[in-house]
């Protein structure tokens, strides 16, 4: 039978595994050093803990996401995000408008209307899911990023027409009168819950966007280039 | 000679200073650092927290990588980190005749 691995010998090697949490260009300033230190250092749970911990903290920093902006496209991805939520939350602001006026008007939702506004919403829906988990398929993704082929993303005529195309869908939504099932709470809720739905989609769009996969293509190679300093290669002859 | 505010030199957090502090002494690679603190301090980082502040230190040029060979690099301070640790001191320093001025008077 084969000795159980002491814990120590054990934590040294989650530890080492815990080091492909960090991020890429960290991974590749200091990943050689940190395992001769795990190497150096006596095993102990304690220490993966801290490197989980420590790893966490990395993909917050400002030196892996570049934010606040330290970059040029990073003010750039920033505007972006901003233009991104203040329209839709502006155009959701119209929507209500224009339900409001067409109650006062006395306007009733038919079935056609009702029908038309929800399978332009299902469409939209169809397509951010498909532009998503293809963008989130790896290999995919990588073959397209390799042959500069980003059909697959929104660019910002489709885009511009979705935000059109869900107006509808958005009066609707608002126009329509709340189903009988809700209680008080939901109804109460109910508003919240249009912000959070929109905050979704947006932040589903501008991922899905050519122009943010480009972006970050940019922002992917300064962070790699400019964040972690580069040791020296020749000896400074001390 | 004008002492620099130490406001102007960004945050400090612990793990750095006592990296500067190791440092001090000469160049030292990432194990030889946790040594050091451990006799300095009694307690030892852990190597995310080592690392996360050498990369801050580094960032802000205060200290900097020498070559090597091994998979160990060795860093040093630079003149900018030798300053900064003097000013800190000098800053601890004050706050302990402060505090030990107070202790006597109570």
């Amino acid at each position: 039978m084969t000795p159980r691995a002491p814990h120590s010998e054990r934590a040294r090697r989650v530890a080492a595994r815990l080091l492909r949490w960090y991020p890429r260009p960290w991974r590749g300033r200091y990943e050689r050093e940190m395992r001769a230190l795990i190497d150096d250092m006596p095993g102990g749970w304690g220490q993966a803990a801290n490197l989980a911990g420590a790893a966490a903290r990395e993909w917050l920093s400002p030196r892996t996401l570049g934010w606040p902006a330290r970059s040029a496209t990073g003010r750039v991805q920033f505007a972006r995000m901003l233009l991104f939520f203040t329209s839709a939350y502006a155009l959701d602001g119209v929507a209500r408008v224009m339900a409001w006026r067409l109650r006062a008007a006395g306007f009733t939702l038919t079935d056609p209307v009702v029908t038309t506004a929800a399978l332009l919403m299902l469409a939209f829906s169809v397509r951010i899911l498909i532009a998503c988990s293809l963008r989130l398929s790896k290999a995919l993704q990588a073959q397209a990023l390799r042959q500069g082929d980003l059909s697959f993303h929104l660019s910002g005529w489709e885009l511009g027409l979705w935000c059109v195309l869900l107006m509808p869908y958005a009066v609707v939504r608002h126009a329509e009168t709340p189903p009988t099932y809700l209680n008080q709470t939901m109804l109460m809720i109910r508003p919240y819950e249009d912000l959070l739905r929109i905050f979704v989609w947006i932040v589903m769009a501008f991922e899905s966007s050519t122009r943010t996969q480009r972006l970050r293509r940019v922002e992917s190679a300064y962070l790699k280039r400019r964040h972690y300093p580069t040791p020296p290669t020749q000896p400074l002859g001390l | 000679m004008a002492r620099q505010p130490l406001e102007s030199l960004g945050r400090f957090s612990e793990a750095g200073f006592h990296i500067l502090v190791a440092l001090a002494e000469g160049p030292k690679h990432g194990y030889a650092m946790m040594q050091d603190i451990e006799q300095l301090t009694g307690s030892r980082p852990g190597p995310g927290t080592l690392y996360a502040a050498i990369a801050r230190l580094e960032q802000k040029r205060w200290i900097e990588p020498l070559a090597s060979d091994d998979r160990r690099r060795p860093y040093q301070l630079t003149t900018a980190g030798r300053r900064v640790l003097r000013a800190r001191l000098a800053a601890l320093r004050d706050v302990a005749r402060i505090a030990q001025a107070r202790l006597a008077d109570a």
